[in-house]
Formats: C-alpha cells, sequence, structure tokens
C-alpha cells in the first residue's frame, strides 16, 4: 500500500522533471483527443444545472416543448463538444451558446444565467486543452507525419544524438510504436551511462503507460543513479592524489594488471602478471591508506606488512603462495599466486558433495597446512568451505587467505563490521576470550561437517541465538544426518567441535592422523586418490620448507580486535 | 484537533571531536515532517561522510515528502512500511555509489531516524547508533545497538560489566550501504508530554556513562543549551570520535500557527 503511495510520488516527481528537463511538448500530441474523463463535467454540471431549474421554477412545469428540445440539445451539445478538436468545438460552442440564451431570454430571462454560466465552464474547459497543447495536435495530426517524426528519432538515436531523439519523440502520443522507441532510446541512454537522461525518459514512458514492459523498474533505477551522480558530483572529491591511485590501476608494483578477478571485504582483487618472470598472480588490494591518518596510518601500514611478510614465509604445498606485498599512493597489495580449480564453497550443496574418502584426504591436507602454519605462529582465522581450493584434475589442496583475516582484522574501517554469521567461529572467540591455533581446528571441523552433511553443525534464530549455541550446545552428531558414514568419522568431527579447546585435537598433525585414520578404515572407491604421495607429513616435511622467524608476529587474543588503541580511534 | 495535541522542538548538532580529521557523522531534522535523524559513517578518505551525508539527504527528502503526502494520522503500518521502503532505497544508491567508485569501496553507515506523529514516535535504527529517552528524570535506552558486543550480550556469553571493559566495542553487526539487504529495526513508542528524546552517535554514547548522560539532560534549559553541554562534556573525556546530538522535546498543546501557514498546509 505505502509502496504504491511511494511509487505514486516517484512518479509525480519524476513527472515534474520531466517537464523541467523538456518543458515545452510533454503533452504534445493528443491529436482527436477521444473521450476523456473531465469532458463528463460540463455534462454533469448540465445536468445539475437543468434541475435546479426545475426545483427552483425558473423552467415551468411541465415544460414546454421548446424548453425540452433546447435542454436536449444543450445536452447533445455538451456531451458531443469534448469530442471535436479546440477550434471547431470552440464554434460550435459559441453557437450552441447563442440559440440557449436566446431561448432562455425568450423563457423568462432568468434560464439564461445558468446556461451561460454553464457555457463559461465549458470555454474554460476548452481552453485547458488547448494549453495543453492540443492546439498543435490539431495542427500535427495523423499517423503519417508521426512515423516521419519517428523515422527521425530514430536516426537522431543511431547518431547517438540521444537528447535530440527524446525531443522528437516526446511529440508523439505514447502508445503503440512509440511505447517501444521510448523504452528503447532508454536503453539507449543507460548504455551511455546517462542516467539523468535515462530517468527523464522512462518518466514520460511510465507517467503514459505505467506498466509498458519493466519501465517502472527501470525507472525507478535511473532515478537512483541519477542520484548518486548528483551526489557524487556535489560531494568533496577525496583527496586528489588518492582519487588518482584509485583509478583502476594499470599497474601496481612490477605487476602488470591484466583485468578483475572480483571484489572482497577487503577491496579488489586483480588478475595481474609479472612482466618480468611472467609469472600469473591475483593481487589483492586494500585500500589501507583510507582507512587510517597520521600515526595511526603509520602502524596500520606496518602491521599490514609485518602480517604479509609472515604470510608470505609459509611455504607449504597446500598453502596459497604469498610473492609480494606492497602499497602504493595508499592502497597496499599483496601479490599471491593464481591457482586453477574450485573453491569448496559449491561442494555444500548435496548435488556436488565430495566422496567422503576425497573429503577426508582434503581435509586431512588442510590440517596438515594448518600444522605447518601453527608451528609458524600463523593462525588463519578464516577456515571456511571458500578458503578451501580444490582442483579434482590434479587433486591438488590449497588454503588460501592466510593470515588475510588477521590483516583486515585490523585494518577494517574504523567502525568494525562483522557480517554474515559466525558460524565458523570457535566458541572461545565468539566469547572473546584468548583464541589460538585451535580456533583454526574448530572451524575445520565445521568445514568437514557442512561438507559431510550439508549443513551447519549449529544455527540460530538470529545472531544472539547463534552465539548462545556456539558457546552452549553440543551440535548433532553427523550421523544422524548422513547415517552412512562410519563412526569414526564422526568421532574426528566431534572432537574437533568440542567445545573445550584443551579437549579438541591439539595440533593439525593430531587432526590429520585421526582424518587419515578414520578414513583408512574405509572401504576406498575407485574415484578417490587417495593415499596418493602428494600428502605432505608436517611432521617430516617440515624441514624441506624453512620459515625464518619471525617473532614479531604474535597470535594473542585472536577474537578479540586485539589492535592497540591509535589504530581504532573509533574507540 | 486530536485530544492530545504535541508539539516538537529540534534541535541537531555535530561536532568533529578532538582525534578525528574529519566527520563522518550527519544529522538531519525537518520540523515540519516532524522527523529526526543520525548517521554515523564509516570507511575511508571521505567515504564515510559520503555514506552517512548521503543517507541523511535520500531518506530526509523520501520520508518528508511520503509525510506530506500520507498526512498527520497515516497508519502505524503504513509509516513503518514507508519507513522500511525508504531505507531501503538508500541502502541501494549507497551500494551502487560504493561500487560504481572505487574510492567509495566499503563505505557504509548507520542508522537511527525518529518520525513524531501526535503522541507516536516510530524509531528506526541499524547499528550502534542511539535513541535515549528521558521520562520524569529517568533516561532510558530505547534502542538495541546492533553490534558484535551486544550480541555477546543478548547471547548470555558476556554481562553489561564485561561488555563495558570489552575489546571489541566498535564492531557493528548491521550497516547501512554494505550489502544489497538491509534490516531496519522498527519500533513504536508512545509520547508523553514532557519526554525530552536524544539521538546520539557513539562519539557520545561511548564518552559518557548513562549516569553523565542524565545528568547532562536533566536541568531546565533550552534544547541549544544541552546539545552545547553534551558535546563539551564529550569532548572533555577525550572527544575520540565525532560527536552528533539530536534532541527533540515534545510538550503539550499545539504549535502556534498563523492562519496563513494553516491554510498553506492544508
Amino acid at each position: 500500500m505505502v509502496g504504491n503511495a511511494f511509487g505514486g510520488n516517484t512518479t509525480v516527481a519524476s513527472k515534474q522533471n520531466a517537464h523541467r528537463v523538456h518543458p515545452a511538448p510533454q503533452h504534445g500530441v493528443q491529436n482527436a483527443a477521444p473521450w476523456r474523463r473531465d469532458a463528463l463535467w460540463p455534462v454533469a454540471s448540465a445536468a445539475l444545472a437543468v434541475l435546479v431549474c426545475v426545483a427552483t421554477g425558473l423552467v415551468p412545469l411541465p415544460p414546454s416543448l421548446l424548453v425540452l428540445a433546447a435542454l436536449l440539445v444543450v445536452l447533445a451539445c455538451l456531451a458531443l463538444l469534448p469530442l471535436l478538436r479546440v477550434w471547431p468545438g470552440v464554434l460550435a460552442g459559441a453557437g450552441v451558446a447563442g440559440i440557449c440564451v436566446a431561448v432562455g431570454w425568450g423563457q423568462g430571462r432568468m434560464l439564461a444565467l445558468p446556461l451561460l454560466a454553464l457555457f463559461t465552464g465549458h470555454y474554460i474547459y476548452l481552453a485547458r486543452r488547448a494549453a495543453k497543447g492540443e492546439v498543435a495536435a490539431a495542427r500535427n495530426g495523423g499517423t503519417a507525419l508521426q512515423d516521419e517524426v519517428r523515422r527521425l528519432a530514430s536516426d537522431l538515436k543511431n547518431q547517438g544524438k540521444l537528447d535530440a531523439a527524446f525531443d522528437k519523440l516526446v511529440q508523439l502520443p505514447v502508445r503503440g510504436e512509440v511505447l517501444r522507441d521510448l523504452y528503447h532510446l532508454g536503453k539507449a541512454f543507460e548504455r551511455n551511462r546517462s542516467f539523468e537522461g535515462a530517468r527523464g525518459v522512462f518518466a514520460h514512458l511510465v507517467a503514459h503507460a505505467p506498466l509498458y514492459r519493466d519501465a517502472g523498474a527501470r525507472l525507478g533505477r535511473a532515478e537512483r543513479l541519477a542520484e548518486v551522480e548528483r551526489q557524487a558530483k556535489s560531494l568533496p572529491s577525496a583527496r586528489p592524489q588518492a582519487a588518482e591511485a584509485f583509478a583502476a590501476p594499470q599497474h601496481l608494483g612490477r605487476y602488470e594488471i591484466d583485468g578483475e578477478l572480483g571484489r572482497g571485504s577487503m577491496g579488489r582483487v586483480y588478475a595481474a602478471h609479472d612482466p618480468v618472470i611472467g609469472r600469473a598472480v591475483a593481487l589483492k588490494t586494500l585500500a589501507l591508506g583510507s582507512e587510517f591518518e597520521g600515526a595511526a596510518l603509520v602502524d596500520a601500514r606496518a602491521r599490514f606488512f609485518r602480517e604479509a611478510e609472515s604470510a608470505g614465509r609459509l611455504q607449504h604445498p597446500q598453502i596459497v603462495a604469498i610473492y609480494d606485498a606492497g602499497d602504493e599512493q595508499g592502497l597496499s597489495w599483496i601479490a599471491m599466486e593464481r591457482l586453477r580449480g574450485k573453491d569448496l564453497s559449491h561442494a555444500v550443496q548435496p548435488e556436488h558433495w565430495l566422496a567422503v574418502p576425497i573429503l577426508l584426504s582434503i581435509a586431512a591436507r588442510v590440517a596438515d597446512a594448518l600444522d605447518y602454519a601453527h608451528q609458524h605462529q600463523v593462525v588463519h582465522r578464516d577456515i571456511k568451505p571458500s578458503n578451501i581450493l580444490y582442483d579434482a584434475g590434479t587433486d591438488t589442496v590449497k588454503v588460501t587467505d592466510f593470515g588475510i583475516a588477521r590483516i583486515t582484522d585490523n585494518s577494517k574501517t574504523r567502525t568494525g563490521l562483522v557480517l554474515g554469521t559466525p558460524s565458523f567461529m570457535a566458541p572461545e572467540q565468539i566469547v572473546g576470550t584468548k583464541a589460538d591455533g585451535r580456533c583454526d581446528i574448530y572451524a575445520l571441523g565445521v568445514t568437514l561437517y557442512q561438507l559431510l552433511t550439508g549443513r551447519l553443525p549449529l544455527r540460530g534464530e538470529s545472531m544472539s541465538a547463534l552465539m548462545h549455541a556456539i558457546a552452549n550446545e553440543v551440535p548433532a552428531d553427523v550421523r544422524t544426518l548422513r547415517a552412512d558414514l562410519p563412526e569414526s568419522v564422526a568421532m574426528v568431527v566431534a572432537r574437533a567441535l568440542h567445545k573445550n579447546p584443551g579437549a579438541r585435537f591439539q595440533t593439525g598433525a593430531q587432526m590429520a592422523a585421526a582424518l587419515r585414520e578414520a578414513s583408512s578404515g574405509m572401504r576406498p572407491s575407485a574415484d578417490a586418490h587417495f593415499g596418493a604421495p602428494l600428502d605432505y607429513d608436517a611432521r617430516t616435511d617440515f624441514h624441506k620448507y624453512p620459515m625464518a622467524d619471525f617473532p614479531d608476529t604474535v597470535f594473542d587474543s585472536a577474537a578479540a580486535p586485539a589492535a592497540p588503541h591509535a589504530t581504532r580511534s573509533r574507540i | 484537533m486530536s485530544a492530545v495535541s504535541l508539539s516538537y522542538e529540534f534541535c541537531a548538532r555535530t561536532d568533529t571531536g578532538r582525534v578525528r580529521a574529519n566527520n563522518e557523522d550527519a544529522v538531519g531534522v525537518d520540523s515540519q515532517a516532524q522527523l529526526a535523524m543520525l548517521a554515523d559513517g564509516m570507511g575511508g578518505y571521505n567515504a564515510g561522510e559520503v555514506a552517512s551525508r548521503m543517507a541523511i539527504d535520500f531518506i530526509q527528502r523520501e520520508m518528508a515528502r511520503w509525510l506530506a503526502q500520507a498526512g498527520p494520522r497515516a497508519k502505524s503500518f503504513d509509516l513503518r512500511r514507508a519507513m522500511e521502503i525508504c531505507v531501503d532505497n538508500a541502502n541501494q544508491a549507497i551500494l551502487e555509489a560504493a561500487e560504481s567508485n572505487m574510492q567509495y569501496t566499503g563505505m557504509g553507515t548507520t542508522l537511527v531516524v525518529g518520525v513524531f506523529q501526535g503522541p507516536r514516535l516510530m524509531l528506526g535504527h541499524i547499528g550502534d547508533s542511539r535513541c535515549y529517552r528521558l521520562r520524569e528524570g529517568v533516561l532510558e535506552q530505547i534502542t538495541r545497538d546492533h553490534s558484535w558486543l551486544q550480541e555477546q550480550i543478548d547471547a548470555g556469553l558476556i554481562t553489561p560489566q564485561q561488555a563495558a571493559v570489552s575489546a571489541s566495542r566498535n564492531l557493528v553487526t548491521r550497516a547501512l550501504g554494505v550489502e544489497e539487504l538491509v534490516l531496519l529495526e522498527v519500533n513504536e513508542f508512545e509520547v508523553q508530554p514532557g519526554d525530552l528524546y536524544l539521538l546520539c552517535s557513539d562519539g557520545l554514547s561511548e564518552m559518557l556513562r548513562h549516569a553523565e548522560l542524565a545528568a547532562l539532560l536533566a536541568p531546565r534549559s533550552s534544547l541549544e543549551e544541552k546539545t552545547e553541554r553534551l558535546i563539551a562534556a564529550a569532548n572533555s573525556q577525550g572527544g575520540r570520535d565525532n560527536i552528533s546530538v539530536v534532541l527533540v522535546k515534545a510538550s503539550m498543546g499545539p504549535r502556534k500557527q498563523g492562519l496563513m501557514s494553516r491554510l498553506l498546509r492544508a
């Protein structure tokens, strides 16, 4: 209801706007105006006048034949006059009025007055019609001319002169082919990203044919975008050097940007390559310089490089490699390995479920990666299906965004934003007490639960209900959702999801071992690349992937954003 | 006119505070439409300012227009829907601006908007900007923050005492202009003559304790003086964030109106 009220509002407004933009021709041509509702007014008032005349005795009852005939003529004329074009209408009206006055005069004078009043009203109505441009209508009329105007408009449109084309089209009655022309013209404006123009066209279209295709929706969109354009122009623009940095960069550091891969919560991700060695990378950008100022920025940048460096020192076959990090004019970036393969978020859907042995093998390798990272004091803090990449062709598993969660956490907008649900957070993170690598074990447990059953272990109606559940409720055994799972798998999941971090697997290696043991008890399926030598053993392989110690990378309370207050100026 | 006739007085001010270089808060009042609103923007460079300014301008304009059309006796249900639709449109507009301008990526804003109609306050909010009500000397917070901290409290995980010293104070769980869908929490309150309403950003509520707020609002003085006092107090406590205050005072009796303005309004 109110939605309509609003819709009505916007239409009114846009009509006015359309008037403003193209004032003259708005109601351009309404040739041979058909019956209109407002034409009923003179008829109704005439009938009323007759009744009044009869009631007050101005006309004697029973009326003479002459008076009756005169009244009938008057009524008929009043009904017919609006059908005429303006000037014939005026002349005919004047004639009828003359006759009426003469007759009325003859019948005792008093009748002449209401009749005169009536015709004055009628002329006002005609004058309004004329003012609305029907004079022009009468001059223009005719479909041949209409077609000519449409052709002209179409030519103008094809030449890119959209405004001129609209000036032509707006003169035509909005119906039939003209609707289509207007619609396509509006779309042409949209393609040119001229939303002000698109708004004018769609407003005109909607005003006359509210239900034409999706014109209403397009009008709404054009209005919003025109508004945005206007606002963006009127705003104090960002600092000049920043604006330059933000214009889609061609280079970042030594990398040449090839295109955009996507937009993350922290900023855009670009496909890029190193022109010297030809290596393809993914560049994650972060508008760090835009989040902080002064001392806080220095601090935030130091932290950024520290975190990027510590994440960059992780060299492990199951961890997406970070090659490089840099900072240019307020835009910080991280260059990382660009991979084939898909993340596992799609594998949550039952129709895309992975075979259990494959899944266990993937989870075991992720656990290896966690073990390795935890030994190097790096906590992932954001383990979930979408951060695990899997290439089925080569059976390769890679964990991505190591340490990124921490970087973004520390450099979020001053008012931090927690969006979505904390489904993968461990109880100790939810409560905000000290958290460590064992929260990654928990998150891997949730991930495994979700990939096995298609459901999250704990859910809640609201965020606080979910948080309460994570802190207090024991999730249902995976076998209640998927009866074919062996007990060993259920035990691994349950242990990873234990509320008390001390009762979980204490290291990734423990969890990996338990996962391998659980899957060795299962009948190996034909399609599983199971037990392939790709598997990485953190305990033996560890020394092949040296990593310098980096004591600066502390991981204190993980759940609490834990940034010093200087960077959190919002307190 | 209606039996209980209330008139409203508005006063709004925003201050950069003592630490920030720019003011990302925005306030708006419309005494004709009896509309009060406040937004606390976030995002880099001027993006926070952009988001809050856009939200206020957009919602103020649209709501004033709707209210003018619907008249003073609009149904609660309709008013609520109007606010939701209006906020939804503002959300889309900010989101589109953020997506089309790289420098605005990630911007968003909190919002608290109050529509006063006769003896009724329809209050909507998103995020951690608040509304308080002072009635007969008792100050009460009538909005519930959409923040991580508040969720923790609601889930029974921490006590309000623990919350007071928590490190994750500034994490909001809802904001305007960051996602396709945003849920405006709308509540309806009955207004009594003498009520004083305070809309504020966290730059005020984080700097001053509840009791301090109550003490500053209590004395008899003009709304302007109260506003000044609140901002000065928050600044004297450090002024670590932008401080915004909107005060709305409800009093008995219709506002004095000339014949002309009444005619024009009709």
